[in-house]
């Protein structure tokens, strides 16, 4: 765009011009002067040449200044409009430029000239804005960015480009702007001219579309699925790295493979086949689980799924390939298959019964080790009842918690139950039972699992019984026992004890022993600790009550070991010996005082027996009389006598009749041995035996000078000491030095069941029982006795009767007055109940021990405050725990602090008395930290008499167990899900035809539900199937798979066909079959209708070639028959003319024919016709396929139109009338019209209609008026119209053929036979539809029209 | 005057009935047994107000004698008596206006529908006419 300078100071002036004249002929005038003065000088005859130059000169300067003047005054009057004109081109060219704007801007910054462009956006005129600046315009930033620019142009004299920013109305714009100068003629830059395009909007798509290619390139390098693309060939295009990674190649390495590289050959055809139905267009996208290859040749599996990627035109390019590896998911589904087997042979190798129950209470399964329990083969087992195999008195009980368990009020069932076996015998078991409930929560079935604990019960009652009889002796017994552990602490007391030593039992509980014994006598009662090395302690002490008082006791421990050999406990055996001794003490100062007073009295004492024999002398008497006591003892009573006095002997000793209580007082005359005459005055008293018979008597032999109150007291003490012995409930007897017995008391007469006259005729020695004999004491060893020795000794006697009794014996000396050893006083006690009470505890608690070390359940005594009493060995390796460890814990110590909660509240409830125990399935923290769930069962040991509660804790670690029946749980929900995922009816069943197994599929087409399906019977669930019995049979009987194909069954009127295999299941022992049930009824439809459509097609051919050539010579016959009626009509005026013409008589002529029968002939000639035509018509019906119309049809308006046309074809001649037959509609209203040819369907209604009246009509009964129904059902996909009638139906093989063209059951002539075989064309052909027809002979017929909802395309 | 009805049929016993039924109803029957020998006895110079025509002829079938007929006598009305059931009418017989109520197929049950239709298709003719 060239700026002009002003045109004014680019013309001259007429002025200058003149001047310019003037000028140059001034020089013209001086040079032709000087020229002419130079000639004339010279020459001067040329003068009149110049003046002729001169003219020549002035006329061309005219000229050229004329030329001048024109030229510029033409360009004065042109330059203002050539301004104007080219000032508004520029204008418009400006303006024309949208969304650009241009400008001139002089070296000032002043605008000079603007497009239109600047008026919209300063909202001013063009004519305001130039002249300003474009600081005047814009912001300053703006304006200094847009100056420097345009002061670049200038300088550089160049055009530049610029990319500026402004700030407008709506937003920061961009424009790239164009600068560059303009300058003038003489190439001076005088202006800036700019062209400022906005790209705003073009920079924000770009800036879009590399962010969206941004995302793209991050989504393909970083999918965490493989993604590849392959063009259509195969061959991989592009791969992701994920993709890389997944088959261990580069990117580059994969594009020159192909798929088929990839891809393992087992699954390549598959791939290929997918891909090429991709490529051609008839699958969008596919989706495949596959096997690829790796480069390093592993084989990995991956999910893929292809989608096709298409050009503009449609065309596949290449395909979008993107891959999963499950290669994980296989490996997991295959180790799941494997724990699966693993967890099947668990449990049937189960030491544990494991069965699953129906909810009716039928096994379901029954693994071989509760076979073994129940003692019932597992087939057998199968069939039984669960109740049966329930002890009869819990069976109602049972049967109420299982059903609670059902119903879902318990979690699970947990106890024991007595069992029935086979054999009748009975076994415990401990049953716990739990509820699997299927996906939606129902219960499906039972899973109990029975352990026997037969052998364990009856080791627990056992146990129980010993234990509580063991209790039960040291609680009853009279003697005080305890047993003290081997730090001398007690562990148990017994009342008697406790009575002893007033102290509670619990008091004594881990008291030591030595602490109740007197500190002085701690050296004679040793602390019985393992420090004892003997393994029996026996002492005697004294020992402190908790009172204070002083008691002794005589104390025999017996040191118990376990079965390693190790001291265990010490068995205390107490004797409260304190009043013992005393009354010994006080016997044996009285026989002390006694015998002193006997032997140092002036009184001489004798005792005699019953035979008069002296027993007994003491030295004063044998000083009075004389004789000695050795002597004397030889010698009777009477002996000694002064015979005057004697008195009469009783025979034998018989004293029965003597009053023993009367004491003898006479005064008599004695003989000394030295013949001596004296008198003595004597007192005789009877010593009398427990039973009052006077055992021997004591006499008294005083001087007459002696004072009778000596002799009274002696007496009296004498009677005292015999009492005392008589009845002391001590056996008691005195031994001579020879060992006979002196006397015995009746103590222990009964003991030994002697009465103490044979004792007194026996030594000791004989009731000795010979292994305890001792030896007999010499006379020396008699001499040196030391008269202070207690013997001691624990001996075996035997009694009269032969029963040998132990006894424990303890002999004292018996000395007389020299100190010498005169008899033995020996003091018996029967310990041989006591003895056997021991032995008796011993093996208890020896059992008991054994028992509880052996268990191999956790058993636990403690305190119910948790303290532990005593645990068993199984108990400690259950909790990792030594037993030392444990006993020093607390039972909550190993608890789950989860469960600490409850186990505190049974104890409560138990301490409270509120129960007698629990059972409980609770989590036990193993010292190693591990968790482990046991169940628990706490029971308070009863018997016990102080306020301490024991319980006695089984802890049986079910850890594993609870593990497995999770898994075994979860295993089951999984193949569960499986089975009832599958489209096919699947059915477990057993030998004797009980469900075992349900599924989805199978509760759909039965609408039984599987819990209420299981244990019941096959044949009652599935009727249909009732023949598949035999071939579960025979698959089990084989092994191998029975397959039956098409079975036709019946269901609701309807005819199924199922292939139906049946799969032996010979697994576990359990027998019986998986029955699997495909409906293949519309497959066989299919195939029936495809074929019937073949013979239809086949007809139709036939038909058209035939037509013609038929339907012509029908048209002769026809039209023939026609003709020849006409022309023997009377109505025809052409035969009355023609009769006239041949003077025939047509009325006799007519009457003739008629007569004769002819016209009657012709009549059927042409009724054949006709009906020949008809077949020919119907069969061209099939192969007539373009006339058809569709259109929307209202179906209940068709069929009563229908009903109409048929009611009207009232014939005679078929022998049927339709107005008999009722018609009854049921029609659904919700389904309007239907699209379809409305004149064939009617013709198809029609036509069964009139064969259904036709039929009931030929078999027409009273008692059954004929009937249709018409029904309008609307399904799915199909409007279905059925035709049914009561009438005599038909058999099955004439409903197989029914549809077949020319087959027909009406009598010869009646039909085409082709009726049915047109209905069923233009249901199935024409129309895309069903026809079928279901009839039970005797009671009627239903065909079933069903007409598709939605024409297909192809079809329309 | 008498209407004028030519019959073309190859069988000798179709013809027979046709022009014995026709002319019973009152009208002159001409019958010809193929379509060159129609289109000649047309050339010849015989006019008929209607042409019964069997389609499936020897030679020239019912069809091409219809268009030559057609081209020699535009007046002539046309009856198409077909054996064959599937028979359609053809366009180029459309064309030359002849609808589908002028086509019966062999056999005719009863031949009065032909009577109603050479009435009809004459009274057409004659109100066209007018």
């Amino acid at each position: 765009m060239t700026h002009k300078t002003a045109p004014q100071s680019q013309h001259l002036t007429p002025f200058v011009i003149a001047t310019i004249y003037l000028i140059l002929a001034a020089l013209w005038e001086w040079l032709s002067g000087q020229l002419i003065i130079a000639i004339q000088s010279s020459q001067p005859q040329l003068q009149p040449y110049l003046g002729y130059q001169d003219w020549v000169f002035i006329a061309l300067m005219a000229l050229v200044i004329y030329a001048l003047i024109r030229y510029n005054n033409n360009d004065l009057i042109n330059v203002a409009e050539r301004y104007r004109r080219g000032r508004e081109l520029l204008h418009a060219i400006l303006d024309s430029a949208s969304n650009t704007f241009i400008y001139v801007k002089d070296l000032k910054g002043r605008y000079l000239l603007t497009s239109r462009g600047y008026e919209k956006l300063f909202d001013m005129t063009r004519e305001e804005i130039t002249g300003k600046t474009v600081y005047d315009l814009f912001p300053k930033d703006i304006a200094d960015q847009s100056d420097l620019h345009d002061q670049q142009v200038i300088a550089q004299k160049q055009p530049l480009e610029f990319q500026e920013s402004c700030s407008l109305a709506d937003g920061l714009h961009t424009h790239v702007s164009c600068k560059f100068p303009l300058f003038d003629e003489q190439g001076e830059c005088n202006a800036v001219c700019g062209i400022a395009s906005d790209i705003t909007d073009r920079i924000a798509i770009e800036e879009r579309l590399r962010e969206r290619e941004e995302l793209m390139r991050l989504t393909w390098e970083n999918a965490h699925i493989g993604i590849t693309t392959v063009d259509t060939e195969g061959r991989i295009l592009t791969a992701n790295p994920s993709y890389c990674k997944l088959m261990g190649y580069s990117e580059e390495e994969l594009k020159n493979l192909s798929v088929a590289d990839l891809t393992h050959p087992d699954d390549l055809p598959q791939t290929i086949k997918f891909r090429d139905a991709l490529i051609k267009g008839e699958i969008n996208r596919f989706e495949q689980e596959k096997r690829n290859l790796r480069k390093d040749g592993a084989i990995v599996y991956s999910n893929i799924h292809v989608a096709v990627v298409k050009d503009k035109e449609g065309n596949p390019i290449m395909t979008l390939c993107e891959g999963q590896d499950i290669t994980q998911r296989k490996k997991t589904e295959e180790q799941l298959q494997k724990s699966e087997e693993i967890l099947r042979l668990t449990l049937e190798n189960s030491s544990i019964g494991i069965s699953t129950g129906s909810l009716e209470g039928r096994l379901l399964s029954a693994n071989a080790r509760l076979c073994e329990i129940l003692g019932y083969p597992h087939d057998e087992l199968m069939r039984t009842r669960i109740l049966d195999f329930i002890h009869p008195e819990q069976r109602e009980a049972y049967g109420v918690k299982r059903q609670r368990l059902i119903e879902g009020e318990v979690d699970k069932l947990d106890e024991e139950l007595q069992y029935v076996r086979k054999d009748g015998k009975i076994v415990t078991g401990h049953f716990r039972a739990g509820l699997v409930r299927d996906n939606q929560g129902n219960p499906l079935m039972v899973v109990g699992e029975i352990e026997d604990i037969t052998q364990r019960k009856v080791m627990e009652e056992q146990l129980r019984r010993n234990e509580k009889l063991f209790r039960l002796t040291l609680k009853h017994a009279p003697i005080a026992i305890a047993v003290l552990d081997t730090e001398d602490r007690f562990i148990s007391a017994n009342p008697r004890l406790c009575e002893i030593l007033g102290y509670t039992e619990e008091e004594l509980f881990h008291m030591r022993h030595i602490h109740v014994v007197h500190p002085d006598d701690h050296y004679d009662i040793a602390e019985l600790n393992k420090d004892i090395t003997e393994d029996e302690f026996d002492g005697q002490g004294r020992y402190v009550q908790k009172d204070g008082g002083i008691i002794i006791g005589h104390i025999r421990s017996v040191l118990v070991r376990d079965d390693d050999g190790n001291p265990y406990i010490w068995v205390v055996q107490f004797e409260d010996i304190t009043e013992r001794l005393a009354t010994d003490a006080r016997l044996k100062e009285s026989e002390e005082l006694l015998r002193k007073t006997l032997d140092h009295a002036p009184i001489a004492i004798a005792t005699v027996d019953l035979y008069d024999q002296f027993t007994s002398a003491n030295p004063s008497l044998c000083e009075i009389i004389g004789y000695n006591e050795a002597e004397l003892l030889k010698m009777q009573h009477l002996d000694i006598i002064h015979p005057e006095d004697r008195y009469d002997m009783p025979p034998g000793g018989q004293f029965s009749n003597i009053d023993v209580s009367s004491i003898y007082d006479a005064t008599r005359r004695y003989v000394r041995k030295d013949g001596e005459i004296i008198n003595a005055h004597i007192r005789e008293a009877w010593i009398l035996d427990a039973n009052d018979q006077p055992q021997m008597y004591v006499a008294e032999f005083e001087d007459i000078t002696e004072s009778l109150a000596t002799e009274a007291q002696l007496k009296q003490s004498e009677g005292l000491l015999r009492q005392t012995l008589t009845h002391a409930p001590i056996a008691i007897a005195t031994l001579g030095l020879d060992d006979y017995f002196l006397s015995a008391n009746p103590c222990l007469c009964e003991i030994v069941g002697y009465s103490e006259e044979e004792l007194l005729q026996m030594k000791q020695r004989e009731i000795i029982h010979p292994d305890d004999w001792y030896e007999t004491l010499t006379e020396e060893e008699i001499e040196n006795f030391d008269t202070g020795t207690i013997f001691d000794a624990q001996r075996r006697y035997i009694r009269k009767d032969g029963t040998v009794i132990t006894a424990h014996a303890r002999a004292a000396c018996i000395v007389d007055a020299n100190n010498k050893v005169q008899m033995f006083v020996v003091e018996f006690e029967d310990i041989t109940e006591r003895l056997a009470m021991e032995e008796k505890l011993r093996k208890g608690e020896q059992l008991f021990r054994l028992t509880l070390d052996n268990a191999p359940i956790g058993i636990s005594l403690a305190y119910l405050t948790g303290k532990y009493i005593n645990i068993n060995p199984a108990y400690c390796k259950l909790l990792g725990y030594t037993k030392e460890e444990l006993l020093s814990m607390s039972h909550l110590d190993i608890t789950h602090p989860d469960d600490q909660a409850e186990t505190r509240a049974r104890s409560k409830s138990i301490k409270e008395g509120k129960s007698k125990g629990y059972e409980i399935e609770k989590r036990y923290v193993r010292k190693d930290g591990e968790i482990i769930t046991c169940h628990t069962s706490v029971n308070v040991i009863e018997g016990m008499e102080d306020d301490s509660i024991i319980v006695v804790g089984h802890l049986l670690d079910i850890s594993a167990r609870k593990r497995g029946e999770q898994e075994m749980q979860r295993m089951r929900t999984y193949l569960k899900n499986i089975i009832d995922s599958m489209p096919s009816v699947l059915v477990g069943v057993d030998l004797d035809g009980h469900i075992t197994e349900w599924n989805t599929a199978a509760k759909q087409i039965t609408g039984v539900e599987p819990d209420s399906a299981l244990g019941k019977g096959f044949s009652d669930l599935l009727p249909h199937l009732k023949s598949q019995m035999e071939q579960v049979h025979q698959a089990i009987k084989s092994g191998e798979p029975v397959k039956t194909e098409k079975l036709m069954t019946e269901r609701d009127g309807e005819t199924l066909y199922s292939d139906v295999m049946v799969y032996p299941l010979v697994a576990n022992g359990a027998v019986g079959a998986v029955v699997r049930v495909d409906d293949v009824t519309a497959t066989v439809r299919i195939q029936e209708m495809m074929v019937q459509t073949e013979k239809m097609l086949s007809v139709g051919g036939l038909a058209a070639g035939m037509a013609h050539e038929i339907n012509n010579p029908l048209g002769t016959i026809l039209q023939g028959c026609q003709n020849i009626m006409r022309r023997l009509s009377l109505d025809l005026p052409k035969n009355r003319e023609v009769a006239e013409e041949l003077q025939f008589d047509l009325e006799k002529g007519h009457q003739y024919f008629e007569t004769r029968g002819i016209l009657k002939f012709l009549n059927l000639i042409q009724e054949a016709g006709s009906r020949a035509a008809k077949i020919v018509s119907d069969m061209l019906a099939f192969s007539r396929r373009s006339e058809l119309h569709f259109l929307p049809v209202n179906l209940a308006e068709m069929l009563d139109t229908t009903v109409e046309l048929a009611s009207s074809d009232y014939d005679l001649k078929k022998k049927y009338d339709f107005k008999q037959v009722t018609i009854e509609r049921d029609y659904d209203p919700t389904l309007e019209s239907v699209e379809c040819d409305k004149t064939e369907i009617e013709q198809v209604v029609l036509n069964l209609i009139k064969n259904a009246a036709q039929a009931m009509a030929e078999n027409a009964t009273s008692d059954k008026p004929p009937k249709i129904l018409l029904r309008i059902v609307p399904e799915p996909d199909y409007a279905r119209i059925e035709v049914i009638d009561n009438g005599p139906g038909m058999d099955e093989q004439t409903r197989n053929r029914v549809f077949e063209p020319f087959f027909t059951t009406k009598e010869v002539g009646v039909g085409t036979g082709l009726g049915l075989s047109v209905s069923y064309f233009i249901i199935t052909d024409q129309h895309g539809g069903k026809l079928n027809v279901e009839s039970t002979p005797g009671e009627g017929t239903r065909f079933i029209i069903r007409l598709p909802l939605h024409r297909r395309k192809e079809e329309e | 005057m008498n209407i004028s009805v030519l019959v073309v049929d190859d069988e000798a016993a179709m013809r027979e009935n046709l022009s014995a039924y026709l002319e019973d109803e009152g009208m002159d029957v001409t019958t010809i047994e193929s379509g060159e020998r129609a289109v000649e006895h047309i050339k010849e110079g015989h006019r008929y107000d209607i042409c019964i025509m069997d389609m499936r002829l020897p030679a020239m079938d019912g069809n091409t004698a219809i268009m030559l007929l057609h081209k020699l006598l535009p007046d002539l009305q046309f009856m198409v008596h077909t054996g064959s059931t599937l028979y359609s009418l053809p366009m180029e017989l459309r064309k030359i206006g002849i609808t589908d109520d002028q086509v019966f197929m062999k056999p005719l049950n009863d031949m009065q529908v032909l009577t109603q239709t050479i009435n009809r298709l004459l009274a057409e003719t004659r109100e066209t006419d007018q």
